[in-house]
């Protein structure tokens, strides 16, 4: 699909309501939208939603070799993509992944955002390679943004394993023995972006997608919270002045200070709920998991391990497990929710030699335990679940008649 | 090693304020519509223009021109031989031309050519800090030299801020050891078409800094707008 050039009446409307004040959305000009900031089970998992944006950002860590420039420095990759849900077809613009990718990089990498020194485990041999990977779920407007609060909350909230080098052995811990290391994060950079109209006369803060299509230009502002200038980016026609500059970088530095403070409240509030259920979040999980897992086994199996366990004791550890579970779980489904309510499966029974991946294709609804909670874990921290509505279903969809949503799976 | 000694010296000789040696020439190749090659110090750029031209049926556009801008470096270019095909090299080859095709886009004239394509080819031959500056200048020429319509001239520098004082026209070692800013001017008007900067200043010192780009902006103008003059008048003088 090619990329659609906006029509000249729409252009014009929004030209003309912003230089009179106002702004299709009602918002004042100067005005920004509400960041909700939502972060997944696995530490380094954090979903932004700004407006009808929303930026999904993981990372990830491993332990591998420095680059032979920098040997006792860890390396941070940047890696984004724009989903097929965001903009279909070849309207993913390589141009708009590149250059968020390289924004990132010099808003977070170049500016020394995450201490790499720290990173280092053995000189010139072992150190963590972190992987940001940012998707855009959705394009409302102003991804730069949303994208770059999606990276630094992951960043804030990611936990590398502990690793112990003894002699010239590096074992990593797992998470019952030592407690996941947060990163060393020296400065929390956030990007804040004005579109530009009629010659740089007016500017309004935070754009929507319809606004960045009409403007002249765009001017990316990347400041922290001690009024540090990381980055400056222009984009498109446009021809500043120095006065406009300035004037940027001081709504930039009020902007900058009011989402670093909401990080840090969501940053404390995640970190309590967690400690609600252990006073070691690391082990929370692994604790959690493991006997999640001893519970399915044991309704799933039918038989005892270990010493014999009555019915009760065994419903007993399952209500527990679900009552501490429902915390991590509420993360996943919030996540979900805020796409779709998902109604109740459809489907029939599925054949019996496609039970082994069925628990990867559907999305796990209240009534089914966390069977595979280890494996899919991955998945499911990320919030991409595909979601049924009840309404889009044909009523009355029969298993077997062909009526209702065509599925690769043969249903009985 | 210090990059601003006690006595106001930079690495190589020079003084805050002061650009490094710059040379050029326009008309360098027959074939291409236009073509300019600079050096700003030890930076070597090579730019090619060829176009005004028919355009790609993708990026025809009916009422303006497209101009399509390509960065490469060559591999001999930097301090360790050797580009990796994809990831890092690529990407920023793939940001600059982007860069470039903003600047350009905001300054040349590209109601008067619509349906036409106007490429734009940068090589850099030697980076020693300030590429991007210097390829924003070997455009500029080699645009001038194709007979293209420009508004202005589109001059560029990089600037920084050192221990409170102000430095210009950095070289690589500088680049690595502080934050670098850099502008574009047209120089009638006074306006930015481009800005871009690395690591992280203060916002107080932004001020300063951006006054400090233009005034050597405007240095590099003059310096451009003699080459160009002395160009022509050789070529007007040969027929």
């Amino acid at each position: 699909m090619k990329p659609l050039v906006p029509s000249t009446c729409e252009t014009n409307s929004v030209v003309d309501a912003v230089s009179k004040g106002t702004r299709l959305d009602g918002r004042e000009l100067l005005d920004h939208r509400e960041a909700t900031i939502q972060f997944g089970r696995e530490y380094g998992t954090c979903q932004i939603r700004l407006g009808n944006t929303r930026a999904l950002a993981t990372v990830r860590a491993e332990l591998g070799t420095p680059r032979p420039s920098r040997p006792n420095e860890g390396t941070l990759q940047v890696a984004v993509d724009v989903t097929s849900t965001a903009a279909p077809g070849a309207d993913r613009s390589n141009d708009l992944t590149v250059g968020l990718e390289r924004l990132l990089e010099r808003c977070l990498r170049e500016s020394r955002c995450v201490d790499q020194e720290s990173l280092c485990v053995v000189a010139d041999e072992k150190v963590w390679q972190l992987r940001l990977h940012v998707e855009l779920l959705d394009l409302g407007g102003n991804a730069c943004d949303a994208a770059a609060l999606a990276a630094l909350a992951a960043l804030c909230h990611f936990r590398r394993p502990h690793v112990s080098v003894t002699g010239g052995e590096v074992r990593l811990c797992p998470a019952d023995e030592a407690e996941p290391v947060p990163l060393a994060v020296l400065h929390k950079p956030v990007l804040v972006t004005f579109a530009f109209f009629g010659d740089g006369q007016h500017f309004v803060a935070d754009p929507t997608e319809i606004e960045e299509r009409a403007s002249e230009g765009l001017l990316t502002v990347g400041m922290n919270s001690y009024r540090e200038i990381c980055t400056l980016h222009l984009t498109g026609k446009l021809l500043l002045n120095k006065q406009q500059v300035l004037e940027c970088t001081e709504l930039a530095a009020a902007r900058a200070r009011s989402l670093t403070s909401q990080l840090r409240r969501a940053l404390t509030a995640d970190e309590a709920e967690r400690t609600a259920i252990h006073p070691f979040p690391g082990l929370a999980r692994v604790e959690l998991e493991r006997m999640a897992t001893a519970a399915a086994s044991v309704r799933l199996s039918g038989a005892v391990r270990g010493p014999a366990l009555t019915a009760e004791q065994i419903s007993e550890m399952e209500k527990e497990v679900d009552e501490k579970l429902s915390v991590f779980r509420h993360k996943d489904m919030a996540a979900a929710a805020e796409i779709g309510q998902g109604g109740a499966s459809q489907w029939g029974p599925p054949s019996d030699d496609e039970e082994g991946d069925q628990d990867e294709m559907w999305p796990r609804t209240a009534e089914t335990p966390a069977k595979t909670a280890p494996a899919a874990s991955d998945s499911d921290s990320e919030g991409e679940q595909t979601v049924l509505h009840p309404e889009d279903l044909e009523p009355h969809a029969e298993p077997g008649t062909g009526k209702g949503l065509r599925c690769p799976m043969p249903v009985r | 090693m210090e990059l601003l000694s006690d006595q106001g010296l930079r690495v190589d000789g020079r003084r805050a304020h002061e650009l490094r040696n710059v040379e050029c020439r326009l008309g360098v190749f027959g074939r291409a519509d236009g073509s300019a090659y600079l050096e700003q110090g030890n930076t070597r750029v090579l730019a090619t223009v060829y176009g005004p031209h028919e355009a790609r049926a993708a990026q025809r556009r009916h009422d303006v021109a497209s101009i399509n801008c390509q960065y490469r470096q060559a591999v001999f270019s930097g301090w360790e031989r050797g580009r990796r095909a994809g990831g890092g090299g690529d990407r920023r080859a793939q940001e600059l031309g982007a860069l470039l095709q903003n600047t350009l886009e905001s300054v040349v004239l590209v109601e008067l050519y619509p349906r036409s394509q106007i490429d734009v080819y940068v090589q850099v031959l030697q980076a020693d800090g300030g590429t991007y500056a210097t390829c924003v200048n070997a455009a500029t020429l080699a645009l001038i030299d194709a007979g293209v319509a420009l508004r202005d001239y589109v001059c560029a520098c990089s600037a920084s801020v050192l221990r409170d004082q102000p430095l210009v026209d950095l070289n690589s070692l500088e680049t690595s050891g502080a934050p670098e800013l850099t502008a574009a001017l047209l120089p009638r008007s006074g306006r930015l078409p481009l800005l871009e900067m690395s690591q992280r200043f203060h916002v107080d010192k932004l001020g300063e800094l951006l006054d400090v780009a233009e005034t050597a902006c405007r240095d590099v103008h003059t310096i451009l707008n003699r080459a160009v003059r002395r160009h022509v008048s050789a070529r007007s003088s040969e027929k």
